[in-house]
């Protein structure tokens, strides 16, 4: 029989007898501690502390939920069963942090709804993708007669229809994502601000700016589809995305598309065709990112949504200003950038005095 | 009875796994993997490294599973490799990185364990937490396989590369220390609610 009477709360919390008790599943160890408390009233405050602790040290808190578990062992059971007909063998992306996931268009039936490219002027010249020249590529095609869901090192995925292929940098280095594709795939995008997710698809650069996007793309033909169900993409020619990259300020000529929207591209003149998909969506936005998307967009509307968005006081004369309005598609450029952006559209100027944006304006016509 | 249960179910699993049944094999991975992860957490805040070091020993599994034997104690067994992986894949990673790389590590776990909530217990539990995090990583680590994955000392020793007296008291200075920092601090945070 041990003597708990010489008991501190350190032996108590690992003594056997004592944790069956706090655990509450042996009716006969709850009988004994009960009836020791009775003898022992001088011990209840260790009695009480141990308790205390034992209860802190059992639950623990762990770093990792239930979703993001099954994912991964659906990931490792994936490899296993495969045993990797593909060279790809990365993890499985961390699907709640995918905001949207995209669907690609059939590409028919969709109806011609505007030829104008929207420029975009002030993006930094590092934003835009350039051509990769990394030495570690991967290269993923599906032989298989079904389709294949490949996973990029940062998690996201392409699902490969037969016969496409895809080809990426092993580890992502550098501040772009940039992705080769062959064929048609369907991306879901990890959401990553930092680094803008491109897809290279013959003559096509499409650049993700928000959260997700989807992409379709035909190889033997002239053209290039790409379809969103969600998110925010840009997509520009090879050719435009050059000049840029060799010019300074150039405007680079580019489609912006919203969910339910798509583009063909053809490459013969280098024309983009935006249409609505065949078969729309409800979108759902995803809660935490702001939707930069200005079209006609009064500028006290901009502004309060810059303001709320970076949490930075923005000062402005409203009067004076009460006819500007901005048409900007923009994702997830820095704030000083939108600044530039916005700033260029109406005519106007910003200087930073100590926290606070000052905008300088004589107004819109 | 409950956990003879669960042992046999488990053997059972095993066996279909030996098998080749990729269903047991994930249903396996699936009941080790958070005690895997969180016993990672302990040396790492790199999940996503954690996460590589799980998936390969659950690999190696699978292609050793004709070797495996249903009554050696598996918990045990992948605790142990999780732990001699994760410290060559850190050592590696040490030589690369910063001296400090510990303190970090403990600033983004306090952070991390700093939760809001109204109901006492579990800001009590929080609280206790925020203390043990603070504790030198061996005491936290013995402290963890006691309490949290249930092993022996024993079984600590074998995990930890070290003997059954270290353990011993590693689990009594920690207790010692967390039980003295615990209790006067929350001793003091009564006092000044009740004054105030």
């Amino acid at each position: 029989m041990i003597d708990y009477s010489k008991f501190k709360v350190e032996d108590f919390v690992t003594d056997e007898s004592f944790c069956l008790w706090v655990k509450g599943t042996s009716p006969e160890h709850t009988a004994f501690w009960e009836f020791w408390m009775e003898v022992h009233p001088e011990k209840s405050e260790t009695i009480t502390q141990a308790r205390l602790l034992l209860l802190g040290l059992k639950n623990q808190p762990t770093a990792i939920n239930e979703d993001e578990i099954s994912l991964e062992v659906e990931k490792i059971v994936r490899l296993v069963e495969k045993s990797s007909p593909f060279k790809a063998q990365f993890r499985l992306p961390f699907w709640s942090r995918i905001a949207a996931v995209v669907v690609l268009g059939a590409g028919l039936g969709w109806w011609l709804w505007s030829r104008n490219p929207i420029s975009i002027s002030g993006l930094k010249r590092s934003e835009i993708a350039t051509p990769m020249a990394e030495s570690t590529r991967v290269e993923v095609s599906n032989n298989t007669h079904s389709d294949y869901t490949a996973t990029l090192p940062d998690g996201s995925t392409v699902q490969l229809t037969k016969g496409s292929k895809v080809s990426f940098s092993e580890k992502f280095s550098g501040d772009k994502r940039e992705v080769f594709l062959t064929g048609e795939g369907f991306f879901q995008v990890v959401r990553n601000p930092n680094k803008p997710f491109y897809v290279y698809a013959n003559d096509l650069v499409t650049r993700v700016l928000g959260t997700s996007f989807t992409i379709k793309t035909y190889t033997d033909e002239q053209k290039v589809v790409v379809a969103v169900k969600t998110g925010k993409v840009m997509v520009f020619s090879l050719s435009e995305l050059k000049k840029s990259e060799k010019i300074a300020n150039y405007h680079l000529q580019s489609l912006y598309l919203l969910p339910n929207q798509q583009a063909t591209f053809e490459r013969q003149n280098e024309k983009f065709n935006k249409a609505l998909v065949e078969q729309p969506a409800i979108v759902t936005q995803p809660v935490e990112t702001p939707n930069f998307t200005f079209e006609n967009t009064p500028i006290a509307e901009v502004f309060a949504k810059l303001k709320k968005a970076y949490g930075v006081n923005i000062s402005y004369d409203a009067d004076l200003m009460k006819n500007c309005s901005v048409t900007a598609p923009l994702g997830n450029e820095s704030l000083f950038v939108k600044l530039d952006i916005i700033c260029k559209t109406i005519g106007a100027h910003y200087e930073i005095v100590e926290t606070e944006i000052v905008i300088s304006s004589r107004g819109c016509p | 009875m409950i956990a003879s249960q669960i042992q046999q179910e488990e053997a059972l699993l095993w066996e279909r796994l030996k098998a080749g049944d990729t269903v047991a094999f994930g249903e396996i991975s699936l009941r080790y993997y958070r005690l895997l992860f969180d016993y990672g957490r302990k040396f790492t805040k790199d999940r996503e490294l954690i996460k590589d070091v799980i998936q390969d020993v659950l690999l190696l599994i699978w292609q050793k599973k004709g070797q495996i034997d249903s009554n050696e104690n598996v918990k045990l067994y992948l605790l142990k490799i999780v732990r001699n992986r994760l410290f060559k894949e850190l050592q590696k990673q040490q030589l690369r990185a910063s001296e400090d790389y510990f303190e970090q590590l403990e600033l983004a776990d306090s952070e991390e364990a700093v939760i809001i909530s109204t109901e006492s217990t579990q800001s009590i539990i929080a609280k206790l937490n925020l203390h043990l995090k603070a504790l030198p990583k061996r005491q936290q680590e013995v402290l963890f396989l006691k309490f949290y994955q249930d092993l022996t000392n024993d079984e600590i020793a074998e995990v930890m590369h070290i003997n059954r007296q270290s353990v011993a008291n590693l689990l009594h200075n920690g207790l010692r220390l967390l039980k003295a920092r615990f209790f006067l601090t929350t001793l003091g945070f009564l006092l000044i609610t009740w004054n105030g």
